[in-house]
């Protein structure tokens, strides 16, 4: 009764009347706040909704008449169902790659001690200070050379090779972990991978399901690196499908709008899958001590 | 006999290419169906003649017949997905005559075109055909200095294509891509319901279209939808300005014989910087940054005209199908008209492709009416070819004029001095003319400085 | 002794596997580039070495070096704007998450929900608000008899607006990671607090900052190498010409232009392109390696 009638704060710190007020008071900010994304959501998802002549004259208020023809010509073009599958299998497995190849590496260079560590700390930066556009060619070249350009694979081991940010993060995070956890594993007997694997990575479920978020979104997302070295139509992305409309925006209003609405329910619905994991994450850590 | 079909071919080609300096119109249909029988019949001497010079076979059914057993299968890049429709087109057509080839085409879209087509070509895997900006850019001549194209003079049959349709595919008297019988001009769009409701009429003279922006102004609308943030944008509504501000002065650009930066274009410049102060681009024109929203304010009717591409009459229409487009070119000041245009450029053949026999099929294919025809049709264009017909109504309106006038920019590209370019300049600098930035006299001082 | 030595070798086990994926696709891709910048090349002739003439046109050229330093400035305004404005805000933002404010699942959904539009739509979107003829922004003002802005067309509101979408934009992320640090500080560090009588004031300023700083660290440092690199968002407002007298002109907006044109009539010219990028290249490193000085200071070992 008492709980339920008061806030409890994370750590089950219950909250003075003042404090509440001004709780409340932040909340209705943001809410006003996130009231713009909705309203660019909701306009987004009605007027894929719209007939074109209706659209180009009025764009933010309800449809006169509701229309599905932008996702009938969304669905009647090319195979968006093979498309949809490369980009799934792309993303699912691209981002996999990055997170376990990221944590790794996070780990050796955050646990252990060796000459040259600072270095390699940096080494691992500079992929994050140079934009695509400018490394595109020569990516283009590597990847024709090892014969994995306009194949699945090679966009796969590309996102996965995209280690910086993530391996910055987990690098960061690996050191507030105390080492003691680890040291009564070993005293058990187990390898060091065995340890990396067992004890570690589960404690880091938060910053696993974050990274793997971020990532996992900017893969669904990137149309650029498909674009010039995945472009046979078999093998193209949904995002890259789907560039050939919003390329020509103003062109296919309409159809833009369903696409954009198609792209982003596997986003939302990862998203919420993932948001609810992290806070699994928080109770599953009170190993952690 | 070899000698005399080749004869034949000349004398029907120069007739149809005479016809078509003779008026600018689309032809009439029927006499555009006849032209194109006879195109037919002199197509297919043309591939049995082709297929005697390589030795294979001897009659016309036979050589149709080779045409079918052809298998391989071919790469395609094109540099625009706005140009899906007409490939696809394109494809279906050779795909009936080819059924063993594949063809499989790709987009690089953008700006990285370039770059990923020198670069596939340096590493020796370039597509098979490939789409280049001709002679309007110095692409192509890169290419052909690093001995990557085939020349297309003797292996295609260009009969059916009109003479000053080539010259964009042609380096130094030698075919190296086959163009496409569109010509890419500007038009002033307009939009038909405002000009009816509010009894506007499409201007005779220079001195009736600028009463035209005021009376449009004083009514309510913004005369000319135009956007600051793109020096293209801004070139296609000043080229089609200039030949109406000074006719006599655009027709000298034709053969240099006046500069790109004498006195008529920087006082077209000032004018046409005039009307942004008057407020005939709208009152906060610096504000409307791309190209996207100055064809929105022209569909949405808040813009009673527009100045752009003719590539762009499909843009509007599809935004806004209900909308009344009508186009007219500017007049000058004795009411004569004019279109700015310059033509489309098309495919080339990788010299070393895998597939050479497929790919010569097909830019052969290439220079048929009839892949000329689904081409423009595919993109709703103003025809350049007296058989083809153009691809829309719009089209029709758009090249209803008395002349055809050269490019304001096309002869900074062809007429800069050596190693220098002086289009770059005016893509880098003709935004800030407009933005107050930079004034006209150093704009056009700048570019004067690498003009021959 | 002998455990000492064991990992000593293990950590290669965990090292090179990404090492070896990072340096084909990432390393090799940028060694390239800055060897690139030493040469002219059209991207299909022989290249010809040229020696340090990319970087002495970039420095000295009346022409493209005050753009470039023009450039170099909005980067660095940007950079300062990415510290003290929005990188705050992300902080508190996830803080607010933290102690849970009312609604805050919602909030945070929506909050990060920008990150995964795609920037053609956001561009979109930012016409149909602030374009000046169609965008909503001006109706509104003009119905309430306000004189009307040309928003992104005046310098000295573009770079405002400019900084209030990278924050509803691209904020999400950053604010997502620092909620996760804030999640893994341990409970009974705060709950000893709470039994001292500690206010929240005291709790957020002695015992959050401090205790997530080390990893905080990480999200600054990126978020600096984002700002020094931006490009995407300023491309699709303003396209590459930075907008009006530049005011969002940035390196890489230099870099696209020099280096693409337009494909109507690209002089391919990716040596000095390349020059361009391997000087912010070294000015990103610089203030990178600055700054991760300063924040290793904060860190505490176990």
């Amino acid at each position: 009764m008492r709980t339920s009638a008061k806030e409890k704060g994370s750590s089950g710190q219950i909250y003075s009347r003042g404090n509440r007020i001004v709780r409340w008071i932040l909340s209705v900010v943001y809410i006003c706040y996130t009231m713009i994304t909705f309203f660019v959501l909701g306009v987004t998802f009605v007027d894929s909704f719209k007939s074109k002549s209706e659209l180009a004259v009025n764009l933010f208020s309800l449809p006169q008449t509701w229309v599905a023809t932008s996702y009938a010509t969304l669905f009647g073009k090319g195979n968006i169902f093979q498309s949809f599958s490369n980009s799934l299998m792309i993303t699912t497995v691209g981002t996999a790659l990055c997170i376990f190849l990221a944590s790794m590496t996070a780990y050796g260079i955050s646990r252990y001690s060796f000459r040259g560590k600072g270095a390699l700390t940096a080494y691992f930066l500079v992929g994050m200070m140079v934009p695509i556009q400018v490394t595109v060619l020569p990516l283009f070249l590597i990847m024709q050379k090892l014969h994995i350009l306009n194949t699945r694979i090679g966009m796969i081991l590309l996102y996965g090779s995209q280690i910086s940010f993530s391996m910055y993060v987990f690098a960061k995070f690996f050191r507030t972990i105390p080492v003691a956890l680890e040291e009564s594993a070993r005293l058990d007997g187990a390898s060091d991978f065995t340890t990396f694997i067992r004890i570690i990575l589960p404690i880091c479920k938060p910053v696993i399901f974050t990274m793997c978020l971020i990532t996992a979104v900017g893969c669904w997302n990137d149309f650029y690196m498909p674009m010039v070295l995945l472009s046979k139509k078999a093998k193209q992305t949904l995002t890259l499908m789907i560039y050939t409309y919003t390329s020509q925006f103003i062109r296919n209003m309409d159809v833009c709008f369903a696409a954009v609405v198609v792209t982003l329910t596997p986003v939302i619905i990862l998203y919420c899958i993932f948001s609810r994991q992290m806070v699994e994450g928080i109770t599953g850590g009170s190993v952690k001590g | 006999m070899k000698r005399k079909s080749a004869g034949i071919l000349l004398c029907v080609a120069m007739t149809t290419a005479l016809a078509g300096c003779g008026s600018s119109q689309a032809p009439s249909a029927s006499s555009g169906a006849a032209a194109s029988s006879a195109q037919t019949e002199t197509s297919s001497a043309a591939v049995s003649e082709s297929a005697e010079a390589t030795g294979t076979t001897k009659t016309t059914e036979t050589a149709e017949a080779a045409g079918n057993d052809l298998s391989g299968s071919l790469t395609i890049w094109e540099h625009n997905t706005s140009f899906e429709t007409s490939l696809q087109g394109v494809i279906d057509g050779f795909k009936k005559k080819y059924p063993n080839i594949d063809v499989e085409y790709e987009f690089k879209d953008g700006d990285q075109y370039y770059n990923l087509l020198n670069i596939a070509v340096q590493s020796g895997d370039a597509p098979d055909i490939f789409w280049t900006n001709g002679t309007a850019t110095n692409n192509m001549s890169e290419l052909v200095k690093a001995d990557a194209l085939l020349p297309l003079t003797d292996v295609v049959d260009t009969s059916e294509l009109p003479e000053n349709c080539l010259a964009i595919g042609t380096l130094d008297g030698t075919l190296y891509s086959v163009p496409w019988s569109c010509v890419d001009t500007r038009a002033c769009y307009y939009n038909k319901d405002i000009f009816e409701k509010e009894g506007f009429a499409i201007p005779k003279t220079f001195s009736e279209f600028e009463e035209l922006l005021q009376k449009e102004k004083d009514a309510g609308y913004i005369p000319i939808s135009l956007d600051s943030g793109s020096s293209w944008d801004l070139l296609f509504a000043y080229e089609p300005v200039l030949s109406a501000y000074d006719s006599a002065y655009t027709e000298g650009l034709a053969d240099y014989s006046v500069k790109a930066t004498d006195q008529p274009a920087r006082d077209c410049m000032n004018e046409m910087l005039s009307w942004r102060d008057k407020g005939y681009f709208g009152d906060n024109f610096l504000g409307v940054t791309d190209g996207d929203a100055m064809v929105l304010t022209f569909t949405n009717g808040d813009a009673a005209m527009c100045i752009a591409g003719s590539w762009d009459a499909n843009t509007f229409t599809d935004n806004n199908p209900n909308l009344k487009l009508g186009a007219f070119q500017i007049p000058d000041k004795d009411g004569k008209t004019g279109m700015v245009g310059t033509n489309a450029n098309g495919f080339s053949v990788f010299k070393n492709s895998a597939n050479l026999d497929a790919a010569k099929a097909f830019i052969q294919y290439c220079a048929t009416t009839e892949a000329q025809q689904a081409w423009v049709d595919g993109q709703g264009a103003v025809s350049g070819n007296p058989n083809v017909k153009s691809g829309s109504e719009i089209a029709g309106e758009i090249a209803n004029c008395d002349t055809t006038y050269t490019s304001w920019q096309s002869v900074l590209a062809n007429h800069a001095k050596e190693g220098e370019n002086a289009s770059t300049l005016f893509e880098n600098d003709m935004t800030k003319v407009f933005t107050g930035e930079m004034t006209t006299d150093d704009f056009f001082d700048e570019i004067a400085k690498v003009m021959q | 002794m002998n455990k000492k030595r064991k990992k000593r070798r293990n950590y290669l086990l965990f090292i090179s596997p990404g090492f070896i994926m990072y340096s084909i696709f990432i390393i090799v891709p940028i060694i390239y580039v800055v060897y690139l910048s030493f040469f002219h090349w059209n991207g299909l002739t022989e290249k010809t070495f040229a020696g340090l003439s990319n970087f002495q046109l970039l420095f000295t050229d009346q022409k493209i070096a005050p753009d470039f330093w023009h450039a170099v400035g909005n980067n660095l305004k940007y950079l300062l704007c990415i510290w003290f404005i929005v990188t705050p805000l992300q902080f508190l933002t996830a803080y607010f998450f933290y102690i849970k404010i009312p609604a805050y699942k919602y909030i945070k959904f929506m909050v990060f929900m920008p990150y995964v539009i795609s920037s053609t739509i956001v561009s979109f979107f930012a016409t149909m608000i602030f374009n000046p003829n169609i965008g909503i922004l001006n109706r509104i003002l003009k119905m309430a008899g306000l004189p009307q802005g040309s928003w992104f067309g005046d310098i000295h509101q573009a770079f405002k607006l400019f900084i209030l979408i990278v924050l509803w934009q691209s904020a999400g992320s950053g604010m997502m990671i620092f909620y996760s640090n804030l999640l893994d500080i341990p409970r009974d560090v705060l709950e000893a607090c709470s039994i001292d009588g500690a206010t929240e004031w005291q709790k957020f300023w002695r015992i959050l900052v401090p205790l997530s700083l080390p990893s905080c660290a990480s999200t600054i440092i990126m978020s600096t190498i984002w700002a020094l690199s931006v490009f995407d968002l300023p491309y699709i407002l303003v396209g590459s010409t930075g907008g009006v007298r530049g005011v969002l002109d940035f390196v890489n907006l230099v870099f696209y232009r020099y280096t693409f044109g337009s494909v109507l009539n690209a002089q391919s010219n990716y040596g000095f392109g390349a020059a361009i990028s391997t000087v912010m290249l070294f000015v990103i490193a610089v203030v990178t390696a600055i700054q991760n000085k300063v924040l290793s200071r904060f860190e505490y070992e176990n």
